[in-house]
């Protein structure tokens, strides 16, 4: 396969409960920069919806995060944000947790794929 | 448009390319599924050191905040993207733990003497973390072929416009 134009060195961010951040920060992708803005959100029961959704937000705009790694529960909250995210980076990735297994019918891109099959196109 | 003779042809790449999503799909699930055993089994590795801890040694509050010092990730992806399908595509690259370039051991939040279930949770979520680079590149496969299915579908109307 033909390869170019290597960038180097881009962040994965996480949202999601506890033990989600624990496990990945655990993992080797946690980074506090200069300007002091973590690349992780904890979620827990008392973390308002737009808190999640500003987080999503800013972490989009970052340009040295090219993986979002966001819990399925969490993306269910802001689905709208995430719908509506179509750029190809940053890479939204809906993840599982201990608490809410994968749901495939849920995830963005996978119901976008999903749409693409229509019976009328089939024919 | 140019590029097909006829509308045959068009129908026939757009069944191949139809094809390839779906495995492209049951690809992603089964990446997916993996990554939900290699949380899960985290977890219970998690646990079984609060078990033997205590129940705050391993919680977020061992975990860095806004005001602890900077320090880079261990673990960082690498962007590149392919010339042939111009579909971008990550790989993950790894970082020694080096205290002078700020890439700290994120193992030793957690205390000085680890305990071996703590270390079995790392290894699961760092292979979790290689399949979840594993499955953006197949998310960014399956985003490429709905823009091409698109695209097809829109001259397989334009044929279909000219036929009749």
């Amino acid at each position: 396969m033909a390869l170019h134009s290597a960038i180097k060195g881009k962040l994965l961010s996480v949202i999601g409960d506890e033990d989600t951040c624990v496990g990945f920060l655990l993992g080797g992708v946690g980074e506090i920069n200069k300007n002091r803005h973590p690349n992780f959100m904890v979620v827990d029961k008392n973390t308002a919806v737009s808190e999640i959704e500003d987080c999503f937000k800013r972490f989009v705009k970052r340009d040295d995060i090219d993986i979002i790694l966001i819990n399925q529960n969490c993306a269910e909250l802001i689905r709208h944000v995430i719908d509506a995210h179509t750029s190809p980076v940053p890479a939204i990735l809906e993840i599982p947790s201990k608490d809410h297994p994968y749901d495939p019918t849920k995830d963005s891109i996978l119901r976008r794929a999903k749409g693409m099959f229509s019976a009328e196109d089939l024919k | 448009m140019d590029l097909f003779k006829n509308i045959v042809e068009v129908k026939g790449l757009l069944d191949k390319i139809y094809l390839q999503t779906l495995e492209l799909i049951e690809e992603d699930v089964s990446i997916k599924i993996n990554i939900e055993k290699l949380t899960n089994e985290g977890t219970l590795n998690l646990a079984k050191t609060r078990y033997n801890q205590g129940s705050n040694t391993v919680s977020i509050t061992q975990l860095p905040t806004d005001d602890d010092r900077e320090f880079f990730a261990l673990k960082t992806v690498e962007r590149t993207s392919d010339i042939n399908s111009n579909c971008t595509q990550f790989a993950l690259e790894c970082h020694a733990v080096d205290k002078d370039s700020n890439h700290i051991d994120p193992i030793n939040w957690f205390g000085v003497l680890i305990p071996q279930s703590l270390k079995i949770a790392r290894e699961k979520y760092e292979k979790a973390i290689e399949l979840s680079i594993e499955s953006a590149n197949v998310r960014q496969k399956i985003a490429k072929n709905c823009e091409l299915i698109r695209k097809l579908k829109r001259i397989k109307r334009q044929f279909e416009k000219i036929e009749e």
